[in-house]
């Protein structure tokens, strides 16, 4: 029983069960998804587009948490969470901000609409970019510190800029849509598909989180060492 | 969490030796303002530029000038607010004074609420000295909705004042810190600005403060959650 | 392989160019995710490299 646990808890488990349910979800997306009969094969963009943003939102929040964490429990390991948390966020996020558009030029004519989602996409955007470029200095326990707030500061940041967004998207008449591409009321396949693609970003998430916090740590401890030994050899 | 529930207790008791601190270190800025008027100058001029030179860049078109110039006024009132932090971050950092007034001390978060007012102040002297600037090369009529102004100018400064504050105590720490400091205040700010920015248009639209109700609530949930936010992770941000 | 040129999507533009449209989003994405992969990848390489730096310089330390 100890043997399966440690099996299903390791690092090639994880990288497994991610690439297949990816492979179960192109398939889903490509082959089983019926095609939207507005807006085309395009549609199908909105698949992995939703899904990343979703994965960029969750990821965000375990920054908030982590950011708590580390500023309650002053550990390492919450600090080292918090900015891979981050940095895969923001890779998301820029994922979002590009098939947004690519998905939006077929559909509403325009490359970028201010659509309230995706201006509260480009908003944390800018907030988290601004985060990882305050870590990029060296690694100082206050900056670590000074990341969390910022961490925390971000998220709590998000219904405050989303309400804002979407009054300020009133004011300003919508861009005439060639196709009134929606994705309310959808068929249950493409709900299905939807899900499974979901799931695969989430495990891809959580894997690539894996990977990244174990590099951080790495990279702690080395930098431990490194001071210990100066340590040792000018004492 | 024991050291926020202190702030707060210190807060809402009005605990007298939390006010003392604030005010004497309130007096400590605005005297050494007084004397140089460095930061206030420095903070006017810049949001004077900024108003000319988006009124050349916008064009000779006296009624796009009037669309627009709720978002200029606002627009200039965030990098006013930008440069005058970085002015009062630099001079601090130059004295090297900070250290000594955390020590003197008991609740730190009385440095965050004495900056936090110093920058509202500044800000709002700003404010009244550029509105009849705004009033006469955009043409517009303050006058008549002055009162309304006037609450929604204040919260959006207070806003301002509380999340400019917060990030330039932690950009001071960073070494580009004047990149630093916008990076991080202007994405953030920008449900403020956005509320405040309409706020003001429609007042001078001659909307009536009922319209522009949900705006002023939201700036004012803004502010508290803000100020809240700050006070609880301030200890973070000056101890050692 | 089916002609697409015949088929007209609902606004009139032939669906190729919509099939690129859907090709440049998920080449986007898998490009960036390959591209963050690499780079952890790289990370890991150096730190690898720099922990067999310092045990070399432990290696010396101890033998002084």
């Amino acid at each position: 029983m100890q043997k399966l646990w440690s099996i299903i808890r390791s690092s090639i488990f994880h990288a497994i069960i991610m690439y297949v349910s990816m492979i179960i979800a192109i398939y889903l997306v490509f082959i089983y998804a019926p095609t939207e009969k507005m807006q085309g094969i395009v549609q199908k963009i909105f698949y992995f587009h939703v899904s990343s943003a979703i994965t960029m939102f969750f990821a965000f929040f375990v920054v908030c948490v982590a950011s708590i964490m580390y500023l309650w429990k002053d550990s390492d390991w919450w600090d080292a969470v918090a900015l891979s948390a981050a940095e895969i966020g923001v890779v998301f996020c820029t994922l979002v901000l590009i098939t947004g558009p690519i998905w939006a030029r077929p559909i509403w004519g325009t490359w970028w609409s201010w659509d309230p989602t995706l201006t509260l996409t480009l908003v944390l955007w800018l907030i988290y970019v601004a985060y990882l470029m305050l870590r990029i200095e060296v690694y100082d326990p206050k900056r670590a510190r000074f990341a969390a707030i910022l961490g925390i500061v971000g998220f709590v940041d998000v219904p405050l800029i989303r309400w804002s967004v979407e009054k300020w998207r009133t004011l300003h008449p919508k861009p005439v849509l060639i196709q009134e591409g929606g994705t309310t009321g959808l068929p249950f396949a493409m709900w299905q598909t939807f899900v499974v693609c979901l799931v695969a970003f989430l495990l891809l998430f959580f894997y690539l989180l894996r990977e990244r916090v174990s590099v951080a740590q790495s990279r702690h401890a080395l930098e431990g060492l490194r001071h210990e030994i100066d340590e040792i050899l000018a004492g | 969490m024991y050291r926020d529930s202190n702030s707060f207790i210190a807060l809402m008791s009005g605990s007298k030796v939390f006010l003392q601190q604030v005010l004497a270190l309130l007096a400590k800025d605005l005297k050494t303002e007084r004397r140089t008027r460095e930061i206030f100058t420095s903070m006017f001029v810049f949001a004077v530029l900024v108003l000319v030179v988006f009124n050349f860049a916008i064009g000779a078109d006296p009624e796009l000038i009037r669309q627009v110039a709720s978002g200029v006024v606002w627009i200039a009132l965030l990098f006013a607010t930008v440069l005058g932090l970085q002015r009062v971050g630099q001079l601090e950092s130059e004295e090297d004074s900070l250290q000594g007034v955390l020590l003197a001390l008991r609740d730190r978060s009385a440095l965050f609420i004495a900056k936090m007012i110093a920058q509202m102040l500044y800000l709002l002297v700003v404010v009244i000295c550029i509105l009849p600037l705004c009033g006469i090369w955009f043409r517009i009529n303050f006058i008549a909705c002055l009162g309304e102004l006037c609450l929604a100018f204040a919260l959006g400064i207070l806003g301002l004042s509380i999340v400019g504050t917060l990030f330039s105590m932690i950009a001071l720490h960073t070494r580009a810190c004047e990149v630093m400091l916008p990076v991080l205040f202007l994405p953030v700010s920008i449900p403020l600005t956005i509320a405040a920015v309409y706020a003001t248009a429609q007042l001078i639209d001659g909307k009536s403060l009922s319209d522009i109700s949900d705006y002023l609530v939201f700036m004012g949930v803004f502010d508290v959650v803000f100020f809240v936010l700050t006070l609880i992770v301030f200890d973070y941000i000056v101890e050692d | 392989m089916r002609s697409t040129r015949s088929l007209q999507g609902k606004m009139g533009e032939p669906m190729e160019k919509n099939f690129w449209y859907l090709f440049a989003a998920y080449s986007t994405i898998w490009t960036a995710l390959c591209v963050y992969m690499i780079r952890l990848s790289q990370k890991n390489k150096e730190l690898q490299a720099e922990l067999r730096d310092l045990q070399a310089q432990i290696a010396r330390v101890l033998t002084k």
